[in-house]
């Protein structure tokens, strides 16, 4: 059997239910492989999107019981009803649909249209909502056997991406690297990664960056076939998963291993907008201090801190990149409703970029604590 | 324009045709691989943005599919600027921006995913975009073609390395991930897949050992140039001899591969696989291209949609205890091999 430890799947059934019962969900159809995780702790296979496509799975949250559709019984919890996925959209919809019951609110995930409308036919009687504010709402905040998990899958991927700084040298293409940090997280028992792995020479001036929207600095992240020139400064940002929970790791690192004076300042920058938006991280503050944290230790004038639009900081637990997220275009107004709580994790992962000088990104991983923060990642390398 | 940028640009002109043809005004895209099929862009979707909410929309005799992106530097050459868009992270603003492209499409719009605020924020029913999408794919280009089959070459290449490290499933997933590098590939399709084969098949989980002699049948799969590239086999941990299992999986090989013409359903597919001894352990069939496509033929499923000339199918059949993977080519007539024979 490979399933989470009954404790932990306890304790996050438990913190679903509250926040289902909170908002008025009756029963939930999940359908991402963290949240069927986070639900069952049954653990789908881990893939992209067409992956998951060609062997779908799903989860349910009744007021009856858990099921899991699509998942092998070796991977599906003692406790936890497990059904063959059906061999076509309308058996699929029908069998939902009698495990979800007579429901009147229902909460789901992204399923396929053939899926959604025949399941919205089978249930006539049921409102049908988005399940992202119910599932936010219990994964926001960890409990500590979870931020115990974050910190291992943060270590073995600061290790893993450490092994391979060396082979940061000139000649070196980009894609090269991506494949050796998958090797070398695999070597340490990591092996779904959530993202590209990202390995990028930035820019260093306006003219050099392929394209960038208006407002925003100049900025690469997609890995690519460039050969790696001695000085480029090469942005690193991946994480993996272990035991279900995702770690995020990100630094900048100068190809050949030597920090030139450009580097340095744009380090200490980046190092002077991290510390002000750490020093707002406490509970009870907003997604909206954090911003305005980082607004403020910028400096006037200059655009905001972070590659737009992307963000400043982002949730993070059995997704690699999940709510609460600051900085994107809701504004404001809208962070100001985000409140920091305890078990809350977030990566902070501002950017510094000068004409002439590049830039500078890393991340900081940490949980929010009763008086302030933990960090759970070591400072960048 | 690059290869990959102009092998974009065909699946564009394939999309508006299907379009044309079914009478869809506009197509609505939120699953990332099929967003990235029909606009060619790279990355259209963030981690963790959008859930049901579209990335992609193609409005019929456009020039380009709109996307939305954190990666405007993903988009093909030939993609107009005013065509990409950033990211949306505001759902009221995104269902608004999306209403007002779709708005004066004439016909119907499909999507791809199940969305009723979708539906309520353009007014209009939603059919399904994935049987379009699944028409657009094939048929293929020559170049096309080329992309996957070096996607394909590259999988191979990077599983033999895999079962040289056969001592754990992470030595495995090393293994292939060494391979990748010296492809040029940067990234895997999913975790891979390690079973213990015997009666019934069973997936290993990622932190499993392994043991000298034992019968494991593996599959991972990669990405190169936007394409993707699959590689089968069952192996003997440390070494053994499977020539016997491996003649009767092949000949299950060749009489599903004998059916695999245009026009031939999957209950065609089967009907030969069944008749040949094969046995139900996941996919028999599925196609291949820009990820992992339709159809998915399932010993126990029920479609029957025929098959169409150029489209990628990776069989898959299972015999006794032994498991692997063959890509080919339908046609009107024979089959061609993507990969050379076992």
């Amino acid at each position: 059997m490979t399933s989470d430890p009954a404790p932990l799947r306890a304790a996050r059934t438990m913190r679903l239910r509250a926040a289902m019962e909170q908002r008025g969900h009756e029963a939930l159809v999940l359908t991402s492989a963290a949240a069927v995780r986070y639900a069952t702790g049954a653990v789908p296979l881990h893939g992209e999107s067409s992956l998951e496509a060609s062997r779908p799975f799903a989860a349910v949250v009744a007021a009856a019981g858990l099921h899991v559709l699509g998942v092998e019984p070796e991977f599906v919890p003692a406790g936890v009803e497990r059904h063959a996925w059906p061999p076509s959209a309308e058996r699929a919809a029908s069998l939902l649909a009698e495990l979800v019951g007579p429901v009147r609110r229902l909460g789901v995930e992204r399923l396929t249209a053939a899926v959604g409308g025949a399941l919205e036919r089978a249930l006539p009687g049921a409102g049908f909502e988005a399940a992202d504010a119910v599932l936010l709402a219990a994964r926001a905040v960890k409990g500590d056997e979870e931020v115990m998990l974050l910190r291992e899958a943060q270590r073995a991927s600061e290790a893993a991406v450490a092994a391979v700084l060396p082979a940061i040298v000139p000649g070196v293409r980009e894609v090269e690297l991506a494949g050796r940090v998958l090797a070398a997280m695999a070597g340490r028992g990591l092996t779904a990664c959530h993202v590209e792995p990202i390995f990028c020479v930035i820019p260093r001036r306006a003219r050099d960056a392929p394209w960038t929207f208006p407002g925003g600095l100049p900025y690469r992240e997609l890995t690519g076939e460039r050969r790696l020139a001695a000085g480029d400064q090469v942005m690193i940002d991946t994480g993996m998963l272990h035991a279900g929970y995702m770690a995020d790791f990100g630094c900048t690192w100068p190809c050949g291993g030597e920090p030139g004076s450009a580097d340095r300042a744009l380090r200490a920058r980046w190092q002077a907008t991290t510390d002000a938006v750490l020093a707002a991280c406490r509970p009870g503050a907003t997604a909206a201090d954090l911003h305005r944290a980082a607004l403020a230790a910028n400096g006037p004038g200059r655009p905001a801190p972070w590659p737009r639009p992307l963000y400043l900081a982002h949730g993070l637990g059995l997704g690699g990149v999940e709510p609460p997220f600051v900085g994107t275009d809701v504004g404001l107004e809208a962070e100001a409703r985000i409140v920091l709580e305890r078990g809350m994790v977030l990566v902070l992962e501002p950017y510094a970029w000068e004409e002439d000088l590049g830039g500078y990104r890393a991340e900081q991983t940490i949980v929010i604590t009763s008086h302030g923060f933990e960090r759970l990642s070591a400072p960048p390398p | 324009m690059t290869d990959r940028d102009a092998l974009a640009l065909a699946r564009h002109a394939r999309v508006q045709a299907a379009m044309a043809r079914r009478g869809v005004g506009a197509v609505l895209l939120a699953t990332p691989h099929l967003a990235a099929f029909a606009s060619g862009a790279r990355r259209v979707q963030v981690a963790g943005s959008g859930g049901a909410l579209p990335s992609v929309v193609i409005v019929a005799g456009a020039p380009s599919a709109v996307v939305f992106t954190a990666d405007p530097d993903g988009a093909p050459s030939w993609m107009p600027r005013a065509a990409v868009e950033p990211l949306v992270w505001d759902r009221e603003r995104a269902l608004c921006r999306l209403a007002g492209l779709v708005g004066p499409a004439p016909g119907t719009v499909a999507c791809d995913v199940f969305s009723p605020a979708l539906r309520e924020a353009i007014g209009r029913p939603l059919v399904d975009a994935r049987p379009l999408l699944a028409e657009a794919a094939a048929p293929r280009t020559a170049d096309e073609i080329a992309a996957v089959q070096s996607a394909l070459r590259a999988a191979r290449s990077a599983l033999r390395a895999a079962c040289r490290a056969a001592a754990s499933v992470p030595a495995l997933v090393a293994g292939f991930a060494a391979g990748m590098r010296r492809a040029g590939a940067g990234f895997p399709l999913g975790e891979g897949l390690v079973w213990r084969t015997g009666p019934r098949f069973v997936r290993l989980p990622a932190t499993a050992a392994l043991a000298a002699g034992e019968v494991v049948a593996l599959e991972l799969g990669l990405y190169l140039g936007g394409h993707a590239g699959v590689a089968g086999d069952t192996v003997v941990v440390g070494g053994g001899n499977l020539a016997a299992p491996r003649r009767a999986w092949f000949a299950a090989l060749c009489a599903v591969a004998k059916r695999c013409r245009a026009g031939a359903t999957a209950a065609d597919l089967r009907a030969a696989a069944i008749s040949a001894g094969a046995r139900q352990e996941g996919l028999l069939a599925h196609g291949l291209g820009v990820g992992i496509e339709p159809p998915f033929v399932d010993l126990a499923g029920e479609d029957a949609e025929p098959l169409r000339p150029g489209t990628v199918l990776v069989l898959a059949p299972v015999v006794d205890r032994f498991r692997a993977t063959r890509a080919l080519i339908v046609t009107a007539g024979s089959p061609r091999w993507l990969e050379g024979a076992p």
